[in-house]
């Protein structure tokens, strides 16, 4: 596969500080790939390099072959074939719902725009809502709307800034199903900002993660979940117990038992392991010196809060077999963790 | 209930106006009316009317946009000395603006001086509200249109005209009614319209009926542009208020040639009456008669403190009554007191001498009289200043205070009223300020021989005496320049809101 997106060395800064700081990276035709990291990283500066609506001090951008942001050339928003879903939708409040799908259609005749909104009215299952002002439509369907409205001129890439943000859990679920069906279905290039890890682990075929205006790690969602670059990665990705150890004959010494580390470590660094919840299997023990101090139950499975003598630590059980409260259990670890030294 | 009482008495006061033109309505031969209405003179001053209407709405829209446009969304330099620039007109009521001009053009009489006049007067409130509207420009609308199109003219209907729609239209309708009421620039200006067609009418003949048949017509005019308003603002819904703003549009030339057309317009149309006014000051205060203008002053004041205070407790009982007892009375208070706020105050007047004379003589021609008038005039700008500060009081408050064992009455002086008094006072001051400038109403009413700052003023400038109209001028200017200061300080239009 060939890049179809490719930012190269992209740096702004603006009033003395830096925002995006040489980032680089690439996105394959029809690839859907999130930019993933907490609020005020520069994610959504980035999304706005790309679209046209910010210029970057440095670094280029292309789209399909073509430069459309150097030192050298610049493409105006509306010439560089990329659709925008923004996090409020930004529906043209005068607009009904199809005259707004319609809105970036303004080229084609009047019959190939009427089939096209009626085309996607059907996927975004807008049906009967055509004639509606977006005040009268709920969050949901506004962003359907919106998103109708981005892909309906067949842009050659799609930004999303966090479109799902601020609906509730049932309606994001659908709606992202929904969005990310259409978007494989017309093969549109993707990418999305996000500061929610599940969203960007479920939707994405690749995530780059951001952090302080740098992207400090790329990769499919498996992969980046199994192996976080660092300790501050694998914590934003999901929870995790750190446990201070020590290398020896290539194992990991901790409290817990000798560790099997995943990736590459060397004889007599000392740092921290990093544990799923999930990767703990609590065997319930009289004799055992962890107690279970808090559970939370969901059904399909429990969080066992256990004190140990050294910590306090979260663990996953699946449901008819976790432990009680007040139990007392041996704490192990299942399977190879992240291990990652203290520099020097 | 003493609220629902009092609010009882309000209705016959701002009927009064009402009662009078159906009166009018009922009494006056069908024949004549006809007659009077079809004839060249009435054609003439609709047609005079409608031309003066419509040059100074377009003119005072297209000014104030603009000069919304470029101080809000652009990176023009001063910034807030042009807002101030822009506002700065609001400090000169019309006639005082057409005296000034009369002061250094004499013969500056007829279509364009009125235009020019009033269109100076009334641009700001086209820039107030256009500017607010366009505060509301939304970062990601606009980003989406620029996705979209590259045509500016393009994204400007997309992005900027949904959100000034509206506020085109309530300032439009503002500035319609602001120039058909208009009486004292156009009377000095020699402009005829209806006001100063009514007014003519009603000092030179005896039988008062022709001044009543030009005001019905007035009337007409007026609801008729109303209707056409609420027509336009029908399903009109107001946008999200907290938006992130886009980056300010980038000015050829640093924006300079922008501010310095902005200033040329605010230096000729404010300028100029102000100079003038300083100027005569220089010759006039040498010969000024300071008794007399110390006491149209204290008329002035005397008329604006009591005609405010009354205004604001009426406007306190009936916002009580609709708020907290939904009571139908004084909801209807309401409206009535909206619709005749609409009408020219010269049609007010006018109505007010009619019931004066016929129906309480003795009444006719005292201060009380005037102050009445004034306060059904001016009911409106207090019931504005009242209610915002009343809303501002949870309802759960006046029930948790029942149910602490407080009367209506204790309730309202513990709990309401000390929180209602600072946003109380500033609007109380505001309604005294704007009554200080009142003219026709003043004019028609007033006990013989009293003179308020603008009756002499008027009537100075009348008679061509320029110096001896100067000091009323300056000291007007310097009352009524105060809430024009507090509409323009602290205003930043591109102050950064907060985002969420």
């Amino acid at each position: 596969m060939t890049a179809f997106v490719e930012v190269k060395n992209l740096t702004v800064a603006k009033g003395g500080s830096s925002i995006l700081h040489d980032v680089s990276f690439t996105v394959n035709s029809g690839e859907f790939l999130s930019v993933l990291g907490p609020s005020g990283v520069g994610k959504t500066t980035l999304l706005r390099c790309l679209a046209g609506f910010d210029c970057p001090d440095s670094g280029s951008i292309a789209i399909d072959g073509d430069v459309v942001s150097s030192d050298a050339r610049w493409i105006e928003p509306a010439r560089r074939g990329v659709g925008i879903v923004p996090q409020d939708g930004a529906l043209f409040t005068h607009m009904t719902v199809a005259r707004n799908i319609a809105a970036g259609l303004a080229d084609l005749s009047s019959a190939q725009r009427s089939e096209r909104v009626a085309e996607l009215v059907s996927i975004m299952r807008l049906e009967g809502l055509e004639n509606r002002l977006p005040a009268e439509l709920s969050g949901g369907q506004q962003q359907r709307v919106a998103v109708a409205r981005a892909i309906a001129p067949s842009p050659r890439v799609v930004l999303l800034d966090e479109p799902f943000a601020a609906l509730d859990t049932e309606l994001r679920t659908e709606l992202r199903n929904d969005v990310r069906e259409l978007l494989r279905k017309e093969s549109i290039t993707t990418i999305l900002v996000t500061h929610d890890q599940d969203e960007a682990l479920s939707l994405s075929d690749s995530i780059a993660v951001m952090r302080e205006g740098a992207i400090i790690q790329t990769g499919t969602p498996a992969d980046i979940y199994a192996r976080p670059a660092d300790i501050d990665v694998a914590l934003f990705l999901g929870d995790a117990v750190i446990i201070p150890g020590r290398v020896s004959d290539g194992k990991v010494e901790t409290e817990l038992g000798a560790l099997t580390p995943l990736n590459r470590v060397r004889d007599g660094d000392s740092g921290f392991a990093a544990v799923r919840p999930e990767n703990f299997y609590l065997q319930p023990d009289p004799a055992g010196k962890a107690i279970v101090t808090g559970r939370q139950f969901f059904g399909h499975d429990v969080l066992v809060t256990v004190t140990t003598p050294d910590r306090t630590i979260t663990a996953r059980a699946s449901g008819p077999l976790a432990p009680e409260m007040g139990m007392k259990l041996t704490v192990w670890v299942r399977g190879p963790v992240n291990f990652y030294a203290r520099p020097d | 209930m003493l609220v629902k009482s009092l609010s009882l008495v309000v209705v016959p006061l701002v009927s009064v106006p009402l009662v009078y033109l159906l009166i009018r309505v009922a009494e006056v031969d069908p024949a004549a009316v006809v007659t009077e209405v079809l004839s060249p003179r009435t054609g003439q001053l609709i047609l005079n009317t409608a031309t003066l209407v419509f040059a100074v709405t377009a003119t005072a829209l297209a000014v104030g946009i603009l000069q919304a446009y470029v101080v809000v969304r652009t990176t023009v330099p001063l910034r807030r000395t042009l807002t101030i620039l822009a506002t700065v007109p609001l400090a000169v009521p019309s006639y005082v603006a057409a005296y000034g001009w009369l002061g250094v053009v004499p013969g500056f009489n007829g279509f364009f001086p009125a235009w020019l006049v009033l269109s100076v007067a009334t641009a700001p409130l086209v820039f107030l509200t256009a500017s607010a509207a366009l505060a509301r420009t939304s970062q990601s609308v606009d980003d989406v249109a620029q996705s979209i199109s590259s045509s500016r003219v393009r994204r400007h209907i997309l992005v900027t005209w949904p959100i000034l729609r509206s506020s085109v239209w309530s300032s439009g309708l503002l500035v319609a009614l602001y120039v058909i009421a208009d009486f004292g620039a156009v009377s000095l200006l020699r402009y005829d319209t209806f006001t100063r067609a009514i007014f003519n009418a009603y000092r030179s003949s005896f039988d008062r009926s022709l001044a009543a048949i030009l005001g019905l017509v007035v009337v007409v005019l007026t609801v008729a542009l109303v209707a056409l308003y609420r027509r336009a603002l029908r399903g009109e819904q107001s946008g999200p208020v907290n938006v992130l703003r886009p980056s300010p549009v980038v000015l050829r030339g640093g924006g300079w040639p922008h501010a310095a057309v902005m200033s040329l317009w605010a230096v000729v149309g404010a300028g100029v009456p102000f100079v003038s006014v300083s100027a005569w000051a220089g010759v006039g205060n040498s010969t000024a008669n300071v008794e007399r203008l110390v006491e149209a002053t204290l008329n002035s004041v005397m008329y604006g403190l009591s005609a405010a205070t009354l205004a604001v407790a009426l406007g306190i009982v009936l916002v009580v009554a609709t708020l907290r007892y939904r009571f139908a009375p004084a909801t209807v208070a309401e409206s009535v007191s909206w619709l005749i706020h609409a009408l020219p105050a010269l049609v007010v007047a006018l109505s007010f001498t009619f019931v004066g004379i016929r129906l309480v003589p003795d009444l006719y021609q005292t201060h009380l009289f005037v102050v009445l008038g004034l306060v059904v005039l001016f009911l409106p700008n207090a019931i504005s200043a009242v209610e915002p500060a009343l809303r501002a009081v949870p309802p759960a408050w006046h029930e948790l205070a029942q149910s602490l064992g407080m009367r209506p009455s204790t309730e309202f002086v513990r709990v309401t009223l000390p929180v209602i008094t600072p946003g109380l006072l500033a609007g109380w001051a505001l309604v005294v300020l704007v009554i200080v400038r009142e003219l026709p109403l003043t004019l028609l009413l007033r006990p013989n021989g009293v003179d308020t700052l603008a009756t002499r003023l008027w009537t100075e400038t009348s008679a061509g005496a320029f110096a001896a109209a100067a000091p009323y001028a300056v000291t007007l200017v310097a009352l009524a320049g105060i809430p024009a200061w507090l509409v323009s300080r602290g205003l930043d239009p591109q102050r950064k809101m907060v985002v969420s």
